[in-house]
């Protein structure tokens, strides 16, 4: 069964607020996301320049894309060998092209699929409200800064103090 | 687009994809119009054969490879602006970026089918592709067509991811603000985006990471459409200038297409304040620069010809502007001038004198004449592709061998339907998704800051550093 969100969730106008906010929690250890129309080196910054390792995916699945480029072609040339005057049975100059494209193919997709797919695991780490209020709340792709903090009942009233002096615009407890 | 707030953004431009003029509805009728004259006569060919066309000895590549040239091309511009403009951080691509994404798909996905069309029994299209069959014979792999095949297809596949990838987050923002079906089939493609930065952080990463994919795939596959000319030995195409004459060529068309679809686009969804003067002048520069490319690859080609000494390059040389040689010229006295001397004069009108009055500050800021001008540009680069294809193969080693080329109607349609499709496509994508990548516009404004002064930066105080960065 999955387990329920338990936090508060809060918007915000300005996104100065919000990142200020973000990198308090930061600083004090706090379970939190950060929502945001669209990304901003601000927020970045606050949540302590957090990094990817999709960079790996791309680099293994690029190298595989090498691989089968050169081998696939030197293997077919092998398995049935047609002399053509004196050039090379295994052409590496010729494999290079095959090589390289099939890098950036494979490189390329498993990319874009790790995008989709870290993105979602996110989410079990770091869970967002299920609630209708929050589904209903569309204004996270349009204006507004939001933060999310997974806490306990107790620690929830020093959380809204928190929001609220910086201006949250709304603030939602879950529990 | 300082005074441009977020929420300015989203209304703008999603009020793109709400009930389009009559007008719309005109054109896309005329699209499907043309669409349907190619899709008719590629039937016609299937029925009776490849031998309706007028492809025959010794010129086997006629309109439908000019056209697949030609289309590749198109599709360069797209890629050029998301994946390079990206990589060099050109401020002005953000609202352009989006558009040329599509129209570079749509444009390759039209380039696709003409090697299908070209091959005529399109039921063995799948002999392009390396499987393993019966005897296990494989695909020659050090054949240029071969590279093609694997170049396009990649270039293709690219395209539509890097395509799909940035029009995840505007999904979102058109789930949240949809209803009924389109809600669900928003929130169907949106996979799930609910814009926390850990999407966002990982999403730029990546983005980041296609972007410096795509950049070199940009200059390799019409390298690499050039080397199934430049690696065969017919004079005209053997040349090792084809690669960047070609790659230039596919900017300068790619481009002149982008402003072809943007300055009609921007009056009819009023989107003036994001694509401004200033983005169409700085296509237009662009598109300079290349023009002067492509003209000195004209001369270098016509030099290198003179200076090697090989008086079939020479033939070649001279065939093109000028004729048969020994038929009274240079000014025609004799005979008349022939299509393919027509063609190489369009092409060097279009691609390098008339591009030439962008020098001038008031004609790049008049979205009209930028838009004659790329029309103009399209006509040139069309012609530039006809007249390698062609006339190259007309006239080979051999004199007795040399032969002439007469389009067939069955072609004519296939080349305007191809025309007819991908502004069909280009349409059709114009109502169900937006032309503008909202996000990415959001990221040039200035953002919603409660201290005027932006220098002042509290976060700074309380942000903690990486573990790496501390040391």
């Amino acid at each position: 069964m999955r387990k329920p969100f338990k936090g508060l969730w809060a918007s915000f106008p300005y996104l100065d607020d919000a990142a200020t906010v973000a990198a308090k929690l930061q600083q004090d250890g706090s379970d939190y996301s950060v929502l945001s129309p669209c990304p901003r080196h601000e927020l970045y910054e606050a949540m302590g320049r957090p990094t990817s390792r999709l960079p790996w995916i791309t680099l293994v699945f690029g190298a595989l894309g090498i691989f089968f480029g050169y081998g696939f072609p030197s293997w077919t040339a092998l398995d049935w060998v047609l002399p053509v005057s004196q050039k090379p049975i295994v052409g590496i100059p010729a494999f290079t092209i095959i090589g390289f494209e099939l890098m950036v193919l494979l490189g390329g997709i498993s990319t874009a699929l790790s995008v989709v797919l870290l993105g979602h695991f996110e989410l079990f780490r770091h869970k967002l409200p299920h609630s209708p209020a929050f589904k209903a709340y569309n204004r996270f792709s349009n204006d507004r800064f939001g933060i999310v903090v997974r806490c306990e009942e107790g620690d929830a009233a020093a959380m809204e103090q928190l929001m609220r002096q910086y201006s949250a615009e709304e603030v939602v407890r879950e529990f | 687009m300082s005074a441009i707030s977020y929420s300015d953004v989203n209304a703008d431009i999603l009020r793109t994809l709400e009930r389009p003029k009559p007008a719309y509805f005109l054109l896309l009728i005329g699209f499907v119009t043309a669409f349907a004259i190619g899709v008719i006569s590629w039937a016609i060919q299937i029925d009776v054969g490849l031998g309706l066309s007028g492809i025959s000895h010794p010129i086997g590549w006629g309109f439908y490879i000019t056209n697949f040239v030609f289309w590749i091309g198109i599709g360069h511009a797209g890629t050029l602006i998301s994946a390079v403009f990206f990589l060099t951080r050109a401020p002005w691509r953000a609202p352009v970026y989006r558009a040329a994404e599509a129209m570079t798909v749509f444009a390759v996905m039209t380039a696709g089918l003409f090697p299908l069309i070209h091959i005529g029994r399109v039921w063995y299209g799948y002999w392009l592709i390396p499987y393993p069959n019966q005897r296990m014979l494989w695909t020659n792999f050090k054949s240029p067509l071969m590279w093609d095949v694997f170049a396009v297809t990649t270039y293709l596949t690219i395209s539509v991811t890097f395509f799909m990838l940035g029009l995840i987050p505007d999904l979102a923002s058109m789930r949240d603000s949809a209803r009924g079906i389109r809600k669900f089939l928003y929130s169907s493609l949106a996979l799930g985006w609910n814009y926390s930065y850990q999407q966002w952080l990982h999403y730029a990463r990546g983005y980041l990471i296609l972007a410096a994919f795509a950049a070199p795939l940009v200059f390799s596959v019409h390298s690499i459409v050039s080397w199934d000319f430049a690696m065969a030995m017919i004079p005209g195409w053997h040349t090792t200038i084809f690669a960047p004459y070609f790659v230039a060529g596919a900017i300068f068309s790619g481009l002149a297409m982008v402003i072809t679809i943007m300055v009609p686009l921007r009056v009819v969804f009023d989107l003036k304040k994001y694509v401004t003067d200033h983005v169409l002048q700085s296509l237009a520069r662009v598109i300079l620069f290349t023009s002067f490319i492509v003209g000195y690859s004209y001369c270098t080609e016509f030099f290198i010809a003179y200076y090697s000494g090989v008086n079939f390059e020479r033939a070649i040389f001279y065939f093109r502007p000028f004729g048969e040689p020994g038929s009274g010229l240079p000014f025609y006295p004799e005979g008349q001038m022939g299509f393919a001397q027509i063609a190489f004069f369009i092409m060097f009108f279009c691609n390098v004198i008339s591009p030439l009055p962008l020098w001038r500050w008031k004609v790049r800021n008049n979205a009209i004449a930028l838009f004659i001008i790329s029309i103009l540009i399209n006509i040139g680069m069309w012609f530039e592709r006809f007249n390698i294809v062609v006339s190259s193969l007309s006239h080979d080693f051999n004199p007795t061998l040399w032969g002439t080329y007469i389009p067939t109607p069955v072609e004519c349609g296939i080349t305007l339907g191809s025309f007819g499709f991908f502004f069909t496509m280009f349409l059709l994508f114009t109502r169900a998704m937006p032309t503008l990548a909202i996000a990415e516009v959001k990221e040039m404004l200035t953002p919603p800051y409660r201290q005027a002064n932006h220098d002042h930066v509290p976060w700074r105080e309380y942000a903690t550093e990486r573990s790496e960065d501390k040391d």
